[in-house]
């Protein structure tokens, strides 16, 4: 069998792929409760970038092959329903991918740096945009009501020094996130 | 010592229900469990029973069949003896330092019934302990089975009426839900008549489920998926409201009434909270969740109930990849089985008294993490290998163009719902 042929993703790949991202789906759709307010959906992206870590390394190790990266974004990006996180997540799998070929795939450095960048535009797409987009809609809201807002004010605060914070701490996170990641693959899945 | 147990697979799910009820992993809807004479919280019953699931590998929370058995005990000198006696009379003592996930089957509920055995709870329930068991390892069991009894109180939900002859003392018949018949197990008389009983059971009573006759096409929904995938990306407030309008019409003309009543409800919650509070904090949430909840209640339409196999249909009629099918079809089964299998493992944790306090998950977060993550991921991995072995033979990998046997046809429902869908966006566009 051809190197190009043994490194081609096989349907055994794919299904495990595509069902270990359903495993983020899962507890994506389970914390939906943290959608619930204003202040816990900015607490979101640092929680899932703790969370999802796991399941990005087992798929990192376990199908060391081109394109899981890329078939894990998009399922979990496309179970996201929205488009700029769909957007978003594709593109951070497309930059996983680029890294991973030139790394190598199962590299540990290539997957957390591949997995920061994953989880920091997901919280562009999940949180900081949709955001921009409330506030932006809330606005033309309040022109047609008349109203002065207070929220308002918190909102475009939110857009301005919040997301800077919240980006820092999802890089930390999402560091701390892949570390787990890695150490439970090396616990489980070492063989 | 008890064993419950009903006829049919459809109302299977009763038992186990009730004994996930008694073990405090479910609230009770109303009435209340009592024990030894004295109401229970759910709470209360967790701490003082466990629930062994019929499904092992979401009851393993470490690296090694030793250490699992160790888990939440003191180990002491003496407890490492108890396991060592316990382990070699299960025949499981070679296995002591494999992972849980590399054992058999058979193991893994052999495993489970150690724990059961070690555990200091004072009642165990135990849901098809012996499912898949060969006779060896069902007398092994049995001999577990009837030493815990000497400890602690037992129910076991089965059908298996060796392991009733071999383990249990009384014998209560569940239909429906609810006690029929009670039969004490200490003869081979009573035990014909547990057999007979078994036996006369016609599954034609059980009542059929009426079937839901769809109205759209699932191409009319994945329209509308699209449709909404760009509206809620927008600032534009009047269209997304349009377009949720249009999407509570699209999910009452479905069927999906209880759907439709709670996002018309939610809307109308955030509407008035907004009209008695303006300029707060249910402004903001005005704007925003009505998209969220039109995304949920969209994919809802998509892939619930039987609609995923009409989707799919769908997508094969518009030609796409077999592979691009594939995932998708993946997608869809698998989705509503790993929600459940999430339910599962959480009530595991709870039943084991694993981080009983919010704290304590935040303690020792890495390991809540692993225990929440690992189960499910080492069992896609077996379920990956058999599914693609199976997809694999039924020729995934041909060249050949797969058939469709499922007829689908678009409808006057889906020309009334576009019109609607249409007018909708253009009255968002101008407003």
């Amino acid at each position: 069998m051809s190197t190009a042929t043994a490194n081609k993703l096989k349907t055994k790949d794919i299904i495990t792929v595509v069902l270990l991202a359903l495993i983020n789906v899962v507890i994506f759709f389970a914390s939906s409760v943290l959608y619930a307010t204003p202040i816990t959906i900015i607490l979101m992206p640092v929680f899932f970038a703790l969370l999802e870590g796991i399941v990005y390394f087992i798929i990192g190790t376990k199908v060391k092959k081109p394109g899981a990266i890329l078939i894990y974004s998009i399922v979990r990006a496309i179970m996201g329903g929205y488009l700029p996180y769909i957007i978003l997540f594709i593109l951070s799998g497309v930059i996983a991918e680029l890294l991973l070929r030139k790394m190598g795939y199962g590299n540990t450095k290539a997957l957390t740096i591949g997995y920061v960048i994953n989880q920091v535009l997901a919280a562009f797409g999940s949180t900081i945009i949709p955001y921009a987009i409330a506030a932006k809609a809330m606005a033309d809201q309040m022109v047609t009501d008349g109203r002065q807002d207070t929220i308002l004010a918190a909102s475009e605060m939110l857009q301005s020094w919040v997301s800077v914070a919240l980006v820092v701490g999802v890089i930390i996170v999402a560091i701390i996130g892949a570390a787990i990641g890695k150490g439970i693959v090396k616990k489980h899945l070492a063989a | 010592m008890s064993v419950l147990w009903a006829q049919t697979a459809a109302v299977k799910r009763r038992k186990t229900t009730i004994g996930k009820l008694i073990a405090g992993l479910y609230r009770p809807s109303g009435g209340q469990i009592s024990l030894f004479g004295k109401s229970q919280k759910p709470k209360d019953l967790q701490k003082q029973v466990l629930f062994i699931l019929q499904e092992s590998e979401f009851q393993f929370f470490t690296g090694s069949v030793l250490h699992e058995l160790q888990y939440g005990h003191k180990v002491t000198p003496e407890f490492e003896v108890k396991v060592e006696a316990l382990l070699k009379s299960m025949d499981m003592w070679d296995c002591r330092d494999r992972h849980p996930f590399s054992l058999s089957g058979g193991q893994m509920q052999r495993l489970t019934l150690m724990m059961a055995y070690l555990s200091e709870k004072p009642i165990v329930i135990l849901d098809e302990p012996t499912a898949g068991q060969d006779a060896e390892s069902l007398a092994r069991c049995a001999a577990l089975i009837r030493e815990m009894r000497k400890e602690k109180t037992i129910l076991i939900i089965t059908h298996d009426l060796e392991l009733i002859a071999d383990a249990c003392g009384y014998c209560i018949g569940l239909s429906d839900g609810r006690a029929e018949t009670e039969f004490p197990v200490c003869s081979e008389q009573d035990l014909q008549t547990v057999r007979h009983y078994m036996e006369h059971f016609h599954p034609s009573d059980v009542p059929v489920k009426k079937q839901h006759k769809e109205r759209f096409h699932p191409v009319t929904k994945l329209l509308y998926w699209l449709v909404l995938l760009v509206v809620i990306s927008t600032s534009n407030n009047h269209l997304v409201y349009a377009a949720y309008a249009a999407l509570l019409l699209l999910t009452a003309a479905d069927g999906w009434f209880g759907t439709a009543l709670a996002g018309g409800m939610s809307f109308g919650v955030l509407w008035a909270a907004n009209a008695l509070l303006p300029g707060t904090v249910f402004s903001f949430m005005l704007v925003l969740f009505p998209r969220i909840i039109a995304v949920g209640i969209s994919m809802r339409t998509l892939i619930g109930r039987n609609e995923a196999s009409r989707t799919l249909a769908a997508l094969r009629n518009l030609h796409l990849p077999e592979r691009f099918i594939m995932i998708v079809a993946v997608i869809f089964r698998f989705f509503p089985v790993l929600s459940g299998d999430m339910k599962l493992l959480r009530q595991s944790i709870r039943t084991r008294g694993a981080f009983a306090a919010p704290l304590q998950k935040l303690r020792a977060l890495p390991s809540y993490l692993e225990i929440l993550t690992v189960p499910m991921a080492l069992r896609v991995i077996r379920i990956a290998e058999t599914l693609s072995a199976s997809a694999e033979t039924r020729g995934i990998d041909l060249k050949r163009r797969k058939r469709n046997y499922l007829s689908l046809w678009f409808s006057a429902w889906d020309v009334v719902f576009c019109a609607v869908l249409a007018a909708s966006v253009t009255a968002g566009l101008i407003l």
